[in-house]
């Protein structure tokens, strides 16, 4: 072990020995990254490769392979069997998304600003679905739905969807909006902005990134969620894709090029939505506004 | 001058006018985890219609929860608030014909400066032309041309706390609160802002409350002073009574410096006091006190120091309105303008003094550190005031 000084002594003078330790370390750093994003990229290239092969050389023995000749076989009918049920998802995922991320940003802008007798404890009683399986709820979700006659139908997932994304989003824009100056608030107050005015006009323009974040994540969620969907939506013609995915191999014999170039489709919207969306994740619209 | 709401007017607010806010024995308790704080102790005053009232204090002290009471952001405990005679008990803060320039400005960052301006014009549903004609007003009126399509973050602290004032004046407030709004610039900019605040105040003749801890910024502004302390009013008046006819030694010590002499009564008859001060008796007009906690103080510009070549043997003198006593130079800040002196009196007391500076007199004048000196100082400018133990921080 070098003593602190003298590495600081090397660090002052720059000595090749110091350069060399460095560049070692950026190398290190680089080679590890890289091959961390080979790994975790492999199963996309198993996806991909494997959906481009014709049915015959879609076959364990030759998964790691590209393939011999290309194929876009796989791709079209995977498209032709999945494409009604994308359809479904969307349906079902844009309404679900846009009503939870509505939703949580009142409930959150209340819980924030708007304190009562209570608030504190109710939110917190909310934010207890968080720890809620979904396993434990299916019976009594079921009753319910076909209590209120949405058993089946995509309102009742939307529905169902809406109710457990409520802990998530709430949170994430309460903790927003906690972080906004009280001032502009109080701001909008003496000006004569009611609450909902206020939330509106100056709470909802500040919030964007919270907003993105949180469709971001319950779009993902929702897309993905295969147990709701095949538990809530009985009649394959409505099912989401999700469902679809599962039923391309659910026959005697599977097409394994199908079954990858399907997971690659049904897997595409949520990939074009981060990477259109993503820049928001970083950007900070009220950053150093407030102050001069 | 028509879009605004009053003629142009540079007069102060005159004694007679109307009461505009009416404070009836507001008192706040705050429940905290450490158990009840007591903000408020039954607050009464009332704010003339026009006037500049400012509320001074130390931190603490009550005087920002108190504009909160006003401007609605806070309830009141117990006790109630009349604008123009009508309670504002259960008027939430967005129905109360009141503006606010805040501490932090609390521009909103999304929308420019005309939209900042116009905000609570277009909740008013005012006619989109007058809403232009209005913000163009107080945009000339804040020398703010040119810059209304700027966002608060583009502009300097001294621009920003410009659109606050435009922001809050152009929804014609019945009244106008201040929240040291001018603690956030540099000092520079604070004293021309200070004035400019000032002007734009008389231009309107907004009844305006202004909250701040700083002495200066109350006495340069204000028409009236209401000096605050641990929940309760020290004293209310203007800055000239509340520098020279302070009620309280809180308030003498607070506004400006003080010398505090110890004082014993030693008669107390037909409004007038007899203090036993600096080995001598003077009299004093008697403000009403209870004997028991008088102390007397005095401004050290009342004090004259010359030089004495044997201090010992002086015997202090009550003579034509003057007292003198001698004593000893102890310290000498020359400060350009002025010079302070600290004078230590044969009995041990340390008196302030400052003398004032001219092209023809200056520090040379002035005896050395060290030197013997008799100070003579006019009755007239000694004040009793009342000295309760809790004030004597």
């Amino acid at each position: 072990m070098t003593s602190p000084t003298t590495v600081s002594q090397i660090k002052n003078r720059n000595t090749g020995l110091w350069r060399r330790i460095k560049h070692a370390n950026a190398w290190t750093a680089w080679f590890m990254l890289v091959a961390m994003a080979i790994f975790f990229l492999l199963p996309v290239y198993v996806l991909v490769m494997n959906g481009l092969k014709d049915p015959a050389s879609a076959e364990l023995s030759q998964m790691w392979r590209p393939p011999s000749t290309w194929s876009w076989g796989g791709f079209s009918e995977a498209w032709e069997r999945l494409s009604p049920s994308m359809i479904n998802s969307v349906t079902l995922v844009v309404p679900a998304t846009v009503i939870s991320t509505f939703i949580g940003s009142v409930n959150g802008y209340f819980f924030a600003k708007w304190k009562f007798k209570g608030s504190e404890y109710l939110l917190m009683l909310l934010l207890f679905g968080f720890f809620i399986p979904y396993q434990a709820v299916l019976l009594p979700l079921v009753r319910f739905l076909q209590w209120t006659g949405l058993y089946g139908s995509v309102w009742g997932l939307i529905l169902t969807h809406v109710i457990y994304g409520l802990p998530i989003t709430t949170l994430i824009f309460r903790n927003h909006f906690s972080t906004l100056p009280h001032g502009l608030f109080e701001a909008a107050k003496v000006d004569g902005a009611g609450p909902f005015r206020t939330f509106w006009s100056v709470m909802l323009p500040l919030s964007v990134p919270s907003i993105v974040v949180v469709a971001i994540f319950q779009f993902t969620n929702i897309w993905n969620e295969f147990l709701f969907a095949v538990t809530v939506v009985p009649n394959p013609e409505a099912q989401p894709v999700t469902v679809a995915l599962n039923n391309l191999s659910g026959n005697f014999s599977v097409d394994w090029n199908v079954v990858m170039a399907g997971a690659v489709t049904a897997a595409l919207p949520t990939a074009l939505v981060y990477i259109f969306l993503g820049r928001f994740f970083v950007k900070g619209v009220t950053a150093g506004a407030i102050k001069g | 001058m028509t879009v605004l709401n009053r003629p142009m007017s540079g007069k102060p607010a005159d004694p007679t006018d109307t009461v505009a806010v009416r404070v009836v024995g507001v008192q706040k308790i705050f429940d905290t985890k450490r158990g009840r704080h007591e903000a408020l102790k039954s607050i009464d005053l009332e704010i003339t219609d026009g006037e500049f009232l400012t509320i001074l204090g130390p931190s603490g002290c009550g005087k920002t929860t108190l504009l909160r009471i006003l401007a609605g952001f806070e309830t009141p405990t117990k006790g109630d608030l009349l604008l123009d005679g009508k309670s504002l008990t259960n008027v939430p803060p967005n129905k109360r014909p009141m503006a606010m320039v805040f501490q932090s400005y609390a521009l909103f960052p999304h929308m420019t400066v005309a939209e900042n301006i116009a905000y609570g014009l277009k909740i008013a549903k005012i006619s989109k032309a007058e809403i232009k004609e209005r913000t163009d007003v107080v945009l000339s009126i804040m020398d703010l041309v040119g810059l209304g399509d700027r966002l608060p973050t583009q502009l300097s602290g001294g621009q920003q706390q410009r659109v606050a004032l435009a922001r809050a004046v152009v929804v014609r407030p019945r009244v106008l609160l201040f929240d040291e709004p001018l603690s956030n610039l540099d000092a520079r900019l604070r004293d021309q802002m200070r004035s400019e605040l000032r002007r734009i105040q008389r231009q309107l003749g907004v009844t305006s409350v202004y909250v701040t801890h700083d002495q200066s910024e109350a006495m340069a502004m204000s028409d009236r002073i209401v000096v605050m302390s641990e929940g309760h009013i020290e004293q209310v008046g203007t800055p000239s009574e509340i520098y020279r006819q302070p009620t309280s030694l809180f308030v003498a010590d607070f506004i400006g410096k003080a010398n505090v002499l110890t004082t014993s009564v030693a008669s107390q008859s037909n409004g007038t006091l007899t203090l036993n001060i600096l080995d001598t008796q003077i009299q004093l007009p008697d403000p009403g006190l209870s004997s028991s906690e008088i102390t007397t103080v005095l401004r050290p510009e009342d004090v004259n120091v010359s030089r004495h070549p044997s201090p010992n043997d002086h015997v202090p003198r009550n003579e034509s309105g003057i007292l003198e006593v001698a004593g000893w130079l102890r310290g000498v800040e020359y400060l350009g303008s002025s010079t302070h002196l600290t004078i230590e009196l044969l009995d041990g007391t340390l008196l302030a003094a400052v003398e004032q500076h001219t092209a023809l007199r200056g520090p040379q004048d002035l005896p050395e550190e060290g030197a013997g000196v008799v100070v003579s100082m006019p009755i007239a400018a000694f004040r009793a005031v009342s000295a309760e133990e809790r004030l004597l921080v």
